[in-house]
């Protein structure tokens, strides 16, 4: 009898074994089914000709340069579908700093590569959902439909990017003249090559470079990491944009070259009369830059609103413990605030609150589908049961003062 | 999958709802204890088999093997077996006589070389048949089947192959990794000597070296050994460069700097930290090798300083049509000369396309 | 009963050490300089070089976390790496336990190396990705033979768990997990060998927020724990005031200035720290500070500035700046800063 026992304990082991891979039956499905969506995808984005009215749209509200309406931003891969972006709504308004905050793996970047429509082909794909932009000629096109072809006009001149790494954004066998300019014929044809070098060297001269003439036929490799992102912020600004992203513009620096980046950038927000979306990791920089914060957690909003209302008054769990995780200066608790566990695998995503395993102040409600987005004033808004509870009952309460007045 | 992510889930339930603030009892989970062990190299096999043209190499390698090592027990026909109207050569070999015998012109007594072929009864060669049922891919000018040689010459080509490679790598490995994580003037000395190996010409060498050999006296069939021991004498010094190179990137690595500061010994730093990480690049470097050796064996057999004339090799097949009978070989019967080329473009083929898939298998992505 | 192993060991440690050095003190280093030959002319003969580390000194009392912070390039890696001895080590002398480690026999050496450890920023390359868990922190045990072979594997488990891994990782490999547990990983790596000190090159530069929060609280803990003394080097100024009880910052290979969390943090002397100080983003919107913005970028360490290193970037650079380059001196007990604003003599 014991040697059944074992002998049963042992196959039950091996199919619990089995059930956390997938089989290669499984893989082939995916395969198969995953390169059907994307051809359909693919076939979408390389037609050629299209009329322009297919891809233009309406924006909600003509005061925002970028409306991200639902966007579903996926990567089709053997192991299943990763949602990288999964339903992901808010606007970038007019002459404003939007930060994006959230940690690796949370679809920060890929939100950004999604808008300029740059995300890693043919598995990167936006799925549905619409990215209404602004131009500058008024038109509004949805991104999300636009062909690759046609892109490439807005792409650089209407909004350009900042990378992190400084020392691989640029071309190692160019003078930085040479990209500098390269920009503008692409963009601006028919501009002399006299006429291109004086507004490169004028880019050069506006983030702040001492010696613009010297930088300008100088290569990459004898500029120090600072100055390689001067150049790459002069690059995004030659062409006027309408909006700068950012994508961790300041991490690969030092404390005191990034207080400089970060001066320039604010700086130049004023001048571009633009917009930047400032994508990073770092809520001591997003703090001091932006106006609007889009705090994010596993290819979802958790919360948004304005940089006060997010650092004063937080209200999703997982805000408030990223707050308070990082040691700030001048801070002395006896013990540093830690959210337990990592974010939760990409692949089949469970259908309740995604924080919910990680979260402190979970509660019976938690354990129901993934709370609704609830707005807490006209620019604040929150996914969390926890803060829908606290609405309620603040409701009630004004309820009661009312009938109580009455 | 999801079962994977409920059962991390479970795992936490318990502890989780009191106190948030421990860290220490909350360790990061994103794998259940029950999930299975996969090492590294089990993720590369994983990722090779899923290559459809690395797949195609393996299986045509096997087949290679199957054809060249089970095939000849299976055959009706031996590799120096003449196929004729006779009752029964004992060999073909021809031996030998010298004798002694007086000049008629000279009156002078002079060495005179006898050759006889041992041949009990005057016989008719099938020489240049056709493929038929008998000989699946007919027989060649001296009436031995196509058939039956080709897997014998496989035999020499696929077996020589790996020896040469197997000690080529042994050898490289063992000075690359000396160069490169020594540094210094064993370095300058080792690499000097490789430069001075990269620009020898190899063919001439061997040239000169198998006219060397025959000199010596050294029995033809044994030549192509020490031919192919020259191979690897000159061979090895691509595989140091190689590791010397990567030693060099994984010493900086610092999972060496930790060894280094836990005070680990030189001899486990070599053997446990430096090498299983430059055998990826070594196992593809050598199975891309593999096609290389096989084509200079095939190579120094067609020009006839490889095995010598009865015995088979793949080259010295294509080689029939370079003799007095060639022109007629090369037009009229392919059935001789192609199959061998055939075999070993295959061959040459299988070892890259297994060596690639080895490669997108090894990808450094890995690390993630 | 492998619980209490730990701790019987650190016991034993301090009963060795009651010898030579003043009891307090586990690390003395004088005067270090680690020079890197840089060019050399047609004789072999080194004619310029790198002053990654330039004459600093430092003492650790033991239990304590030293900060080491500057921006990249300063030499604080190379600091680290040199007391290991990792680097030779050019002049100087660095004190452990009474042996000098720039003079003692590479056997000794071995001998010493389990005392001090370093855990490093790139959880990714700091594992051998063809070992498994349980080997990568037992290797170093079984070579120095630590604990008896038949204990081994309940002692490497138990230093598993106390770096808050579960056992089952021990036969797992690295590949399989994030850039948080790898760093507990190493940690478990140096911890294994009984170590005194630890020095932390940016332990968590390269982790997420919360992650980061996990790593520094696992190590404030160890250290309690353990009685560890750290040598902690970040170039993130709130990282490093949260968890040592000494600062020194560096500038170019050289410190400029020293002393408790408090005296750098709250009596700021010299103006790189302060535009250090100030450069760091606070996460808080309603603050806007008056920011010192350091003009410029640090000079190449292989060509210095003469004078005081900082004067190309300092806002209240002298004309004595830029000939006589400042001496360290003590201002108030603890407290050292080279700078020519306060009186030399």
């Amino acid at each position: 009898m014991k040697l059944f026992d074992n002998l049963q304990k042992k196959i039950d082991k091996k199919k619990s074994i089995q059930k956390h891979y997938i089989s290669k039956e499984q893989i082939k499905q995916t395969a198969k089914e995953n390169s059907r969506i994307i051809k359909e995808l693919e076939k979408q984005n390389n037609r050629k000709n299209v009329p322009e009215e297919e891809y233009l749209t309406k924006m909600r509200d003509s005061n925002n340069v970028v409306e991200f309406d639902d966007l579903h931003a996926y990567f089709f891969t053997d192991a299943g579908i990763v949602k990288a972006v999964d339903g992901v709504s808010f606007d970038i308004p007019k002459k404003s700093i939007v930060g994006v905050v959230g940690e690796s793996g949370c679809g920060k970047s890929v939100t950004s590569l999604a808008l300029m429509k740059l995300m890693q082909k043919p598995q990167g794909q936006i799925f549905s959902g619409e990215i209404r932009y602004n131009a500058k000629d008024g038109k509004a096109y949805n991104i999300s439909k636009v062909p690759r072809e046609d892109m490439n006009k807005i792409r650089g001149k209407e909004m350009s990017m900042i990378f992190q790494e400084p020392m691989t954004s640029l071309n190692p066998v160019f003078r930085i003249g040479d990209q500098l300019d390269e920009i503008l014929f692409l963009h601006f044809p028919g501009i002399t090559p006299e006429e291109a070098k004086e507004k490169s060297i004028t880019m050069l001269k506006t983030v702040g470079m001492a010696m613009p003439e010297s930088v300008y036929s100088r290569y990459p490799h004898e500029l120090s990491g600072g100055m390689r992102q001067r150049v790459m912020i002069a690059m995004a600004l030659s062409c006027d944009p309408n909006l700068i992203i950012a994508d961790e513009p300041t991490t690969a620096l030092d404390v005191t070259i990034q207080a400089q980046i970060l001066d320039l950038l604010r700086s130049i927000k004023n001048d571009i009369n633009g917009s930047i979306m400032l994508i990073t990791h770092d809520l001591g920089v997003i703090a001091e830059m932006a106006d609007y914060v889009v705090v994010m957690y596993a290819g979802r909003i958790i919360e948004k609103g304005t940089a006060r209302e997010i650092y004063k008054n937080p209200q999703h769990p997982y805000t408030v413990g990223l707050q308070k995780s990082i040691p700030a200066l001048n801070l002395n608790d006896e013990k540093l605030y830690t959210i337990p566990g990592t974010v939760p695998n990409p692949i089949n995503m469970p259908n309740y609150c995604y924080f919910r395993d990680r979260c402190n102040k979970r509660f019976g409600k938690c354990d129901g589908e993934y709370p609704a987005t609830i707005q807490i004033s006209p620019t604040h808004s929150v996914a969390c049961y926890l803060a829908e509870e606290i609405a309620a009952e603040l409701a009630k309460s004004k309820d009661g003062e009312k009938n109580a007045k009455k | 999958m999801s079962t994977l992510v409920n059962e991390a889930k479970d795992l936490k339930n318990l502890p989780n709802n009191q106190d948030a603030n421990t860290p220490q009892s909350e360790p990061e989970m994103s794998l259940s204890d029950s999930a299975k062990v996969i090492s590294p190299g089990q993720m590369v096999l994983r990722r090779f088999f899923r290559s459809k043209l690395s797949l195609v190499g393996l299986i045509t390698l096997f087949a290679m093997f199957a054809f060249s090592f089970i095939g000849p027990l299976v055959s009706p026909w031996g590799e120096v077996q003449i196929t004729g109207d006779y009752k029964w050569v004992t060999s073909i070999l021809p031996h030998q006589i010298v004798v002694e015998e007086l000049n008629e012109e000279t009156g002078l007594m002079e060495e005179v070389t006898y050759v006889f072929y041992e041949v009990s009864e005057p016989y008719k060669v099938y020489a240049k048949t056709p493929p038929s049922w008998e000989h699946l891919l007919g027989t060649d000018q001296y009436g031995y089947d196509v058939l039956t040689r080709l897997m014998y010459g496989g035999r020499v080509s696929l077996l020589l192959g790996f020896l040469v490679i197997f000690a080529e790598v042994i050898i490289g490995m063992f000075f690359g990794s000396l160069s490169g994580y020594f540094g210094g003037w064993v370095d300058q000395v080792i690499m000097r000597v490789v430069d001075i190996f990269n620009c020898l010409p190899g063919l001439p060498i061997l040239m000169l070296a198998a006219a060397l050999i025959d000199g010596w006296g050294v029995p033809a069939r044994q030549r192509i050994y020490y031919l192919l021991g020259i191979l690897t004498f000159f061979g090895w010094s691509g595989i140091a460069r190689l590791v010397r190179g990567q030693v060099l990137g994984i010493r900086e690595l610092e999972y060496m700097v930790a060894a280094e500061a836990t005070g680990l010994s030189t001899k486990r730093k070599i053997f446990k930290h430096i090498i299983p990480n430059v055998m990826p690049q070594i196992i593809v470097q050598a199975t891309l090798g593999l096609g290389g050796v096989i084509l200079s064996e095939s190579t120094l057999s067609y020009l006839g300083i490889g095995v010598p004339f009865p015995y088979a090799a793949w080259g010295t097949m294509i080689s029939s049509t370079s003799g007095a009978e060639g022109r007629d070989i090369l037009q009229n019967y392919p059935n001789i000369w192609v199959p061998a080329g055939v075999c070993i473009v295959m061959a040459v083929l299988a070892f890259n396309f297994i060596g690639d898939g080895l490669r997108d298998a090894f990808d450094p992505k890995m690390r993630r | 009963m492998p619980k209490n192993k730990l701790n019987q060991v650190t016991n034993t440690v301090d009963q060795d050490n009651l010898a030579p050095v003043e009891k307090d003190d586990i690390l003395i280093v004088k005067n270090v300089k680690k020079y890197f030959p840089l060019g050399s002319n047609w004789f072999k003969k080194t004619t310029s070089f790198v002053k990654a580390v330039d004459d600093v000194s430092f003492t650790i009392k033991r239990g304590n976390t030293l900060g080491v912070v500057g921006e990249s390039g300063c030499g604080k890696t190379t600091l680290g790496r040199t007391i290991l001895r990792l680097h030779s080590i050019t002049d100087g002398s660095i004190e452990y336990d009474g042996n000098d480690i720039r003079t003692i026999s590479k056997r000794e050496m071995t001998k010493l190396r389990p005392k001090i450890q370093i855990i490093f920023q790139d959880p990714y390359s700091s594992l051998s990705p063809r070992m498994t868990i349980g080997e990568i922190i037992g290797e170093a045990v079984r070579e120095h033979k630590l604990v008896p072979l038949t204990e081994h594997r309940d002692y490497i488990l138990d230093v598993m768990k106390s770096c808050g891994l579960p056992p089952y990782y021990y036969s797992r490999y690295p590949h399989e997990f994030s850039g948080g547990q790898r760093q507990r990983i190493c940690i478990a790596r140096a911890l294994a060998l009984k170590p005194d000190l630890i020095v932390c090159d940016e332990p968590v530069s390269a982790l997420d927020v919360s992650i980061q929060a996990q790593i520094i609280n696992l190590l404030v803990d160890l250290q309690k724990k353990f009685g560890l003394t750290y040598i902690f080097i970040s170039h993130d100024l709130s990282v490093v005031e949260y968890i040592s009880t000494e600062i020194m910052v560096m500038y170019l290979g050289s410190v400029v200035e020293q002393g408790t969390k408090e005296q750098i943090f709250r009596k700021t002397m010299h103006p790189y720290s302060k535009a250090l100080l100030s450069a760091v983003p606070v996460p808080d919107p309603d603050v806007k500070k008056n920011r010192i913005i350091l003009t410029g970028d640090i000079p190449s360490p292989a060509n210095p500035p003469k004078g005081c290193k900082f004067h190309t970037r300092c806002s209240e650079c002298m004309e004595i700046c830029k000939s006589v380059v400042p001496k360290l001196k003590e201002y108030e007990k603890g407290h050292f800063v080279a700078c020519h604003l306060y009186p030399q003599d």
